[in-house]
């Protein structure tokens, strides 16, 4: 699978519900988010394209203070076991549960977890 | 075989990088007792958005060789961050001795303030330049609001706090001894005295860490000259004694944990710390002097917190680090402070830091971080030729 492939079925699972997709190695059964053509873990190129429950847990997260305003950014741990950067849009502390949702802004996506 | 050092840092310069650059050079050669023209290899690092005002420099080495006016042999750049200092010097040591070359430039630095000005960081230079590529998966990534690198550590700070209960007050504490140690030194900008009380009182940047914890971006420049000709240089012969690198460069997300660093690798079993007088370690921020006390095996992970509250950590104490301050009280030339602790080391080894000076200090052992996200450790110890 090319990377433009991967791309190409990122896009299709998030923009029909806004679902996170993922990676797995059906080799050695790694997961990962950031997209390559190969498993970084075990370098084989049998790999599938999932979409993720979106259900995982805080693994850690800050609250950043700007120019008056606050936000609050963060990494999650999917329960398919890998982890993604993201935004919060409540207020978090570390294990609490999150629902992932990942939305397209003209070229990037934006990542987004709730707490559930 | 380290003859000649120098620096010049300013919060903000009114002109050009490229004169502070040779302005600095020159200092340096003076101490060596060299000319420009005996130079044979140029090494530098350039961060994007932090050299004059541009977020690339086209062909780097040529550009600033031809401001100076050299033709070297040969010319490197490093692109470790805060770590390239010290690989340089270990590079250069090497090149030396392997007669590639008699006299080598080491050049870090830039002008910080531009990109500051323009209200961002230099992990975030992608929100003030268009077109700037940050990591391979930058349609991912690049959505999202952050801070980095201060949400970075803030990330990791939390998760520290959360897995081992460290505090804000022992991060606070080492921002308290740092500032104990730059009260005498004149390359410091921030020198009047500080409570763990003021640390805590400072407004939070991105929770936990706050103002006090988080090193300010200033313009200047670090230069070293390796070189085999030292007959006019009155620098004690400083040999590298020992050296490790390691580069962690999947996104952080991957990693095991984010509470490691790469200096969990650069540092294994490279020296006996009981032998090292003085410690350089990179200060971008409390939290990170707080990893590298345990990664390189001060402390066991966790509890480098408890460390600095059994350990006088001022120039005077039992274990001494960051003995002038640190880049906390300095400020970081160009978002890269591993010109200021390989300073201070060569200052602590030719017992030139007045009013901060280790007795007696024969061995220093530093560490970089630097990079995306922390992803590159240089471990260096330096001491006298045997």
């Amino acid at each position: 699978m090319k990377l433009e492939e991967i791309y190409a079925k990122y896009d299709e699972i998030i923009r029909k519900d806004s679902s996170l997709p993922y990676i797995k190695c059906k080799d050695c059964n790694y997961t990962f988010f950031y997209a390559r053509h190969f498993c970084p873990k075990c370098g084989s190129r049998n790999i599938e394209v999932l979409k993720s429950s979106g259900i995982g847990k805080v693994f850690s997260w800050t609250k950043i203070y700007r120019k008056g305003e606050t936000w609050i950014y963060g990494i999650v741990e999917l329960e398919e076991g890998f982890r993604v950067y993201c935004n919060f849009t409540d207020n978090v502390k570390i294990g609490d549960k999150v629902k992932v949702k990942i939305v397209r802004n003209d070229k990037y996506y934006s990542i987004l977890a709730s707490r559930v | 075989m380290i003859v000649g050092f120098a620096s010049n840092l300013y919060k903000k310069y009114e002109g050009s990088a490229f004169e502070i650059l040779a302005d600095t050079l020159f200092s340096a050669l003076d101490v060596a007792g060299l000319n420009k023209d005996e130079i044979d290899g140029l090494f530098l690092t350039v961060l994007p958005g932090t050299f004059d005002g541009y977020a690339t420099l086209h062909f780097p080495t040529a550009q600033i060789a031809q401001y100076l006016g050299i033709k070297p042999k040969f010319t490197k750049v490093f692109d470790y961050g805060g770590a390239s200092a010290l690989s340089m010097i270990y590079h250069a040591y090497k090149a030396i001795k392997a007669g590639e070359g008699d006299t080598i430039a080491c050049i870090v630095g830039g002008k910080a303030s531009d990109l500051r000005g323009k209200g961002v960081t230099v992990d975030s230079v992608d929100k003030a330049y268009a077109d700037v590529s940050i990591t391979p998966f930058d349609r991912l990534f690049r959505g999202l609001n952050d801070l980095n690198p201060v949400s970075d550590y803030a990330l990791v700070a939390n998760r520290h706090k959360y897995l081992f209960g460290s505090t804000d007050e022992q991060r606070a504490l080492i921002a308290v001894r740092q500032r104990f140690n730059a009260q005498n030194n004149d390359k410091a900008m921030f020198r009047d005295p500080l409570t763990v009380e003021q640390v805590l009182k400072s407004s939070i940047v991105a929770e936990p860490l706050r103002l006090l914890e988080i090193v300010y971006p200033i313009d200047g420049f670090h230069v070293f000259i390796v070189s085999k000709r030292s007959s006019k240089s009155n620098l004690r012969p400083i040999d590298v004694l020992a050296y490790g690198e390691a580069h962690w460069t999947v996104m952080p997300t991957e990693l095991d944990d984010i509470i490691y660093t790469p200096a969990v690798q650069s540092a294994k079993d490279i020296f006996n710390l009981n032998k090292v007088d003085a410690f350089e370690l990179y200060d971008s921020f409390t939290i990170t002097v707080m990893l590298q006390v345990e990664d390189i095996g001060l402390a066991e992970k966790g509890k480098g917190g408890e460390f600095f509250e059994k350990h006088d950590t001022t120039y005077l104490g039992d274990i001494p680090i960051n003995t002038g301050g640190g880049s906390l009280n300095t400020g970081q030339p160009a978002y890269m402070s591993g010109g200021v602790i390989l300073e201070e080391a060569l200052l602590q080894l030719n017992d030139m830091a007045k009013g901060h000076q280790v007795k007696d200090a024969d061995t220093v052992f530093l560490n970089g971080i630097g990079g995306w996200n922390r992803a590159h450790s240089v471990s260096l110890v330096l001491g006298e030729e045997k």
